[in-house]
């Protein structure tokens, strides 16, 4: 286990946020973060990437807690180039040059690396952005919306790339709108609704115990079932 | 280290900062080869003199509080900033490395404008750019991009830094004066007196005209109500004390900075 | 022959007896005769008869408060080329009719020379040092009272309370005298008939102080850099019939001050790059500020509500057009600004002065007129401006060019990719 999350809670005023969630995060698995709109994903990965603090309950970390992350909404800026933002956050981590190298190659922007970020396409900055998150030795990758403006293609390079990291013993977990996306590649799964955990736990489990074969199925049971 | 150095590159290459570079320039120069050629040598405080200072209370100010505020904001606004924070960068290391890098960055505008200014200057039989012009330039660059980047924390988006500072660069530069002088008008001399002391004090721009007249020996201008003030900082205390509120007005808003950038996070 | 031998003889001997004793050389000499004195004599000497004292490296040194020499009740005296070291006073001339002092070279002292009661007087070619001592505990350059027809040229005083100070003088002529770093440079006070010329003014509080006289001239003197917090150029204080006329009066605090003055007129002067060029306070209406120039003042004119007339004065900052041709500007000049009359009113305003809320301010002034009755030029003087060219400074352009070059490179650099 890398980290273990107790009744954790971050509410915003206005009700939205994390109400109680408890899960744990297996080392060296893929874990799906799925939810609806305003199911708490946000809040809960704003938590585990430490920018913000929970209210209540707490998280136990097992590990140092050294995050990779991707963010699902940043802008680069846009007057640099993807080399120099790559060198920029990689000497913050003391990443070598060839390891920046090998980043950019891994998200097909070696060959563009000296062009302004103001000239990449949605996709590009996308894999920009990817690229940043495998930089260092983070034991824990955490991708928000990874799938956001790549085409099949990159979202199938996606994949692999996450599975390549969990071989290498890192722990993934991303959050996704995409439920069949989330089934292809997740060994877990933590389902948010409404500031509270839906379901979790590893993916084949959670399909017995709640008698589904798909998540969305599952989902949307569990939605009609608690409002019922 | 490296950030500094992208910090500034990002300022090299925006627009705005090389548009802000070659107006400073123009303005500057033209004032000066105009005064130059149309008035007699000097060495008081004159027009010439005034009119070089108040540009530069003007001007620099007005660029810096905008450039060095839609920076971070922009980064917040951006998100960037939220991504930095995952990575091993102290709030303390960012707050400085965008002071810096606006110092930097206001440097080599100044020094263009400046050299653009002895080379025509240098045409026209030379001019004189006075140490105590270059050392309130330096200092005011150091202050303001204090400011700003406090100014840019709070807004938080680029259009409202813009706001902000817009509206902090009117006041430290006008509205306060005006003020001032409109409370003259209902008090004695001697209260105004003592709230135009606390005023300098307060207000940067200010503080930075009286050090120019100070330094310039040319504090007599401000007449006959300040005589005690100015036989103070004319003394050694007066010196350490000037010296002392002047690296204050570049701690206090970093400082600021520094406390406000890390308790946020927590907007809906 | 034999005559000429004895008057060499007699010579000698005078010159080798002065060393000895001054005071008895001058007591034993004929009234009128010359005295040359040479090497240094301490004392308090007195000439009480008509003579001459030459000096040829000759010191004059006073013993205790007294000065060194004193002139007292008698005519006809000529004291040249002396250097005199005293206390208090260096030279005391009373009750004299016609005398010449000149060459004095008085460093340290209070006081350099001083006048009572006298007539027909000429000081000239002194040269007047005094300590630096806070301006109460010094005394005056030459200190000239009660006295008549006085010929004051050619000095050179500094360091002092008051360069010149004249009291009770009828008729004093005050030329080519050069005062710094005094008080004030040259102080009138109930002197009639004064004509002051051609003096230079500098660094003192203030350059020319002229109080209740009837009377009065000055003109192509220079004063500047008065800059002091009560310093101006010229102050004029209960001032009547006078005339200021081509000075120069550049780069002080206040130019000129008038200040309860009747019927003068300020005419041909420059003022230049003062603080404020103009002044006035209770000015009578016949006064009138004519002809003059203004160029790189702060502010050119305050006033009280009386105002003060200007008239045909060339003002560079009179934003006006001379579209017929009669070098007049075709609109009046308004030396008015708001704020020069609020500074009069209220000091503490003056902090502002020249402040850019304040600069901002004058520009809306003087682009919405009000009708102002007072310091408005109906008849603003239109000269063409000459631009000031003094040849290339290569060093400079060189140096301008070289960091212009590497400011470019830095920035190109900077923003490489």
């Amino acid at each position: 286990m890398i980290v273990e999350a107790k009744h954790l809670a971050n509410a915003y005023k206005n009700g939205r946020g994390l109400h109680d969630a408890s899960f744990s995060l297996r080392e060296g698995t893929i874990m799906a973060l799925a939810g609806g709109n305003g199911a708490g994903k946000s809040t809960l990965i704003r938590l585990l990437t430490g920018q913000d603090k929970p209210t209540a309950g707490e998280l136990i970390w097992h590990t140092s807690q050294d995050v990779r992350y991707m963010p699902d909404d940043v802008d680069f800026p846009v007057t640099l180039t993807a080399e120099e933002i790559i060198a920029l956050l990689a000497s913050l981590k003391k990443v070598s040059k060839a390891e920046q190298k090998q980043v950019l190659e891994r998200v097909g922007l070696w060959e563009v690396r000296k062009q302004r970020v103001q000239q990449y396409s949605k996709g590009m900055r996308q894999r920009l952005n990817l690229a940043q998150s495998l930089l260092g030795e983070g034991k824990l990758l955490i991708l928000d919306e990874p799938t956001n403006g790549l085409d099949p293609y990159w979202i199938a390079q996606l994949k692999k790339m996450v599975d390549e990291e969990r071989d290498k013993g890192c722990t993934v977990l991303f959050s996704t709108h995409l439920l069949p996306f989330a089934e292809s590649l997740a060994d877990d799964v933590l389902i948010l609704h409404e500031g509270h955990v839906l379901a979790t736990g590893e993916l084949k489990e959670v399909f017995a115990k709640h008698q589904a074969h798909d998540l969305e199925t599952l989902w949307l049971a569990e939605i009609e079932r608690e409002r019922g | 280290m490296m950030f500094i150095k992208l910090e500034w590159k990002q300022m090299l290459r925006s627009r705005w900062m090389q548009m802000v570079g070659v107006l400073f320039t123009f303005v500057f120069t033209a004032i000066v080869v105009i005064q130059q050629m149309a008035l007699p040598e000097t060495e008081g405080f004159s027009r010439q003199t005034a009119s070089f200072l108040n540009l530069l209370l003007f001007l620099l100010p007005l660029f810096i509080l905008t450039i060095g505020s839609m920076s971070v904001a922009s980064d917040i606004e951006s998100r960037w900033l939220s991504l930095l924070k995952t990575y091993p960068l102290t709030m303390r290391h960012y707050i400085l490395g965008k002071f810096i890098a606006t110092v930097f960055a206001f440097f080599l505008i100044v020094i263009a404008a400046f050299s653009v200014v002895l080379l025509l200057g240098g045409f026209l039989g030379g001019v004189t750019l006075p140490p105590v012009f270059i050392f309130i330039t330096v200092a005011s660059i150091f202050i303001f991009s204090a400011l700003s980047v406090v100014v840019g924390v709070i807004a938080k988006t680029r259009l409202y830094a813009l706001a902000v500072a817009l509206i902090i660069w009117s006041l430290l530069l006008l509205l306060i004066s005006y003020a001032l002088m409109a409370i003259g008008t209902v008090v004695a001399g001697h209260v105004l007196q003592k709230i135009t002391v606390v005023v300098i004090h307060l207000n940067p721009v200010e503080w930075l005209r009286f050090g120019y007249l100070l330094f310039a020996e040319q504090a007599s201008v401000l007449g006959p109500s300040y005589f005690d003030l100015i036989a103070f900082y004319n003394s050694t205390l007066g010196n350490i004390v000037y010296f002392a509120v002047t690296i204050a007005w570049v701690i206090v808003p970093l400082a600021l900075a520094r406390l406000l950038i890390t308790r946020k996070g927590k907007e809906a | 022959m034999r005559k000429i031998i004895l008057t060499l003889m007699f010579w000698l001997t005078l010159s080798l007896s002065a060393s000895a004793n001054l005071q008895q050389q001058i007591d034993e000499a004929e009234p009128g005769a010359t005295i040359e004195v040479t090497g240094e004599h301490s004392g308090n000497f007195l000439i009480t008869k008509p003579l001459t004292l030459i000096g040829k490296d000759a010191t004059l040194r006073a013993t205790g408060m007294k000065p060194a020499l004193t002139i007292d009740n008698t005519q006809d005296v000529i004291i040249d080329n002396f250097k005199v070291i005293a206390n208090q006073r260096g030279i005391v001339v009373k009750d004299v009719d016609n005398a010449r002092i000149v060459n004095i070279a008085a460093s340290d002292m209070l006081i350099g020379i001083q006048l009572h009661r006298s007539k027909n007087i000429e000081l000239a070619y002194n040269s007047i040092e005094g300590t630096d001592a806070h301006y109460a505990k010094k005394g005056n350059g030459l200190a000239l009272f009660q006295s008549e027809d006085l010929h004051v040229h050619h000095n050179q005083i500094t360091k002092v309370q008051d360069g010149i100070y004249i009291e009770e003088i009828q008729g004093i002529h005050v030329h080519d005298n050069t005062v710094t770093n005094s008080r004030y440079g040259t102080h009138f006070m109930y002197s009639d008939a004064g004509l002051v010329e051609n003096n230079t003014y500098e660094r003192n509080v203030t350059g020319l102080m002229v109080m209740m006289v009837d009377g009065f001239t000055a003109r192509y003197n220079t004063s500047r850099y008065h800059n002091e917090m009560n310093g101006s150029g010229v102050l004029f204080y209960d001032v009547k019939n006078a005339t200021l006329a081509h000075n120069t009066i550049s780069e002080n605090r206040l130019g000129l001050v008038l200040q309860k003055c009747d019927t003068v007129r300020i005419e041909d002067n420059e003022f230049l790059v003062n603080q404020t060029a103009l002044e006035a306070t209770r000015v009578d209406d016949v006064s009138l500020v004519m002809n003059n120039t203004f160029i790189g003042n702060i502010l050119t004119a305050r006033s009280d509500k009386e105002g003060v007339t200007l008239y045909a004065n060339y003002y560079d900052d009179y934003n006006g057009i001379d579209a017929d041709g009669d070098r007049y500007g075709d609109t009046p000049y308004t030396a008015y600004s708001s704020f020069g009359q609020w500074m009069v009113r209220q000091p503490a305003y003056q902090y502002f002065v020249a402040s850019p809320s304040v600069e901002l301010l004058t520009v809306l002034d003087q682009q919405t007129p009000v009708a102002q009755h007072m310091l408005v030029d109906d008849k603003p003087q239109m000269i063409k401006n000459e631009a000031h060219m003094m040849g290339i400074n290569y060093a400079q352009a060189l140096l301008g060019g070289l960091l212009l070059m590497s400011t470019l490179i830095v920035w190109r650099k900077g923003s490489k990719r």
